[in-house]
């Protein structure tokens, strides 16, 4: 049983019991965090590394963590930025834009190593490498994290209307792309 | 059989009718006419209040505007889910349970020392004392003197990572990607909005966000 975000956090605000908080937090989230990274970056070793990045932030920022959001958003949001940072990295250093970046990734995607996935499911990462990296994300987390407009909203800091464009996008070109393309 | 004259008349015209005794053998269930007065009074008053509450529900603004695009969205995702329920990806052998390991020792790396030793103070404070306001007054000048140029100084000395890191930790994702791009574009206002093709609306969207 996960415990509770009230417990670690006063688990990791007392010293003596703050690794026992954070060995909790990781039990809980790595995984969750993980595949949301891996899902905007592709590469397992990418992800990897910034797995590590964003729990390592976490550790040096909980203590200053203010209770006025969920943690688990706080959360997505370090990972968030932790890969979108990462991916214009990729941009600034093949001096490609932020969306090309997508179709290199899709490139990388065949050779990969981690994914054992059929025809079907490289035509479905193929689709999603070819939205926009701001609907690819909102699609990331509504779809395959099953988060609610509410909960994306207070992670990405933006309205619920825009993400419900944003997802109606999405799915739609996602769509079009699998019933059109061989 | 004379409609007009009912009174003896139906009963010549159906003996076997008139024969039978006149008894109810329709039955109820039992205490049904104790009940039934309340029953009646309590649906009348829930009618009475579904009436006077009907225009109070409320539905967000929009709300029917958008529900036709989120109706279509559902049925997307579910032609999607049919056409392939994973995403595919997969991690190496012992993946999860060696990560929790690799961060822990990643993060002991960083902790700080716990337990440090405070020396007494002794107890010619005069003298410490003394020692501060002298401080105290030279540090003063000194600051003043240096202001202009101390908070350029304070930042230009700040890694630029640990400036990044801050961002990422304690700001929203949409402002470093929308400075990236306004960067690198010109915004005309006298665009006339209504020219906008479908891909720049959609542009506009992802901007926003």
């Amino acid at each position: 049983m996960p415990a509770e975000d009230s417990e670690i956090l006063k688990k990791f605000a007392d010293p003596k019991t703050r690794n026992e908080a954070f060995n909790l937090l990781l039990e809980k989230y790595q995984q969750k965090i993980y595949w949301h990274i891996r899902r905007l970056v592709v590469n397992h070793d990418d992800a990897d590394d910034l797995v590590q990045e964003v729990f390592i932030k976490v550790w040096k920022n909980l203590a200053e963590f203010r209770s006025d959001s969920q943690l688990y958003t706080w959360l997505y949001r370090i990972a968030t930025n932790e890969s979108i940072t990462f991916l214009n990295r990729q941009k600034l250093k093949n001096n490609v834009s932020l969306d090309e970046v997508g179709y290199d990734l899709a490139d990388t995607l065949a050779g990969s190593t981690y994914f054992d996935g059929d025809q079907a499911q490289m035509k479905l990462q193929k689709a999603l490498l070819t939205l926009p990296e701001k609907q690819r994300l909102v699609f990331n987390m509504k779809y395959f994290d099953d988060l609610k407009y509410d909960e994306i909203s207070a992670i990405l800091g933006t309205s619920v209307g825009g993400l419900k464009a944003s997802f109606h996008l999405a799915v739609k070109k996602i769509e079009q792309y699998l019933l059109t393309t061989d | 059989m004379d409609l007009e004259n009912t009174g003896k008349d139906w009963k010549d015209e159906a003996p076997l009718l008139a024969a039978m005794a006149r008894v109810n053998r329709l039955t109820v269930p039992e205490d049904y006419f104790n009940t039934l007065k309340a029953n009646i009074v309590s649906r009348c008053l829930i009618e009475d209040a579904r009436f006077e509450n009907e225009e109070e529900f409320s539905v967000p603004s929009n709300y029917f505007d958008t529900l036709p695009a989120q109706i279509e969205s559902r049925i997307a995702e579910e032609t999607i889910r049919k056409f392939v329920s994973s995403d595919g990806f997969t991690v190496p052998e012992g993946y999860f349970s060696s990560l929790q390991q690799r961060i822990l020792a990643r993060t002991a790396s960083t902790e700080k020392p716990v337990g440090t030793i405070i020396k007494p103070i002794k107890r010619n404070w005069l003298r410490y004392a003394a020692a501060a306001c002298v401080t105290l007054v030279l540090g003063s000048v000194l600051v003043f003197n240096s202001r202009e140029n101390s908070f350029e100084a304070q930042l230009s000395s700040i890694p630029d990572q640990e400036i990044i890191n801050y961002l990422q930790v304690h700001s929203d994702m949409s402002d470093t990607p929308m400075i990236m791009e306004s960067l690198m574009q010109t915004v005309n206002l006298n665009d006339n909005v209504d020219d906008l093709s479908d891909d720049e609306l959609e542009d506009f969207i992802n901007t926003t966000l």
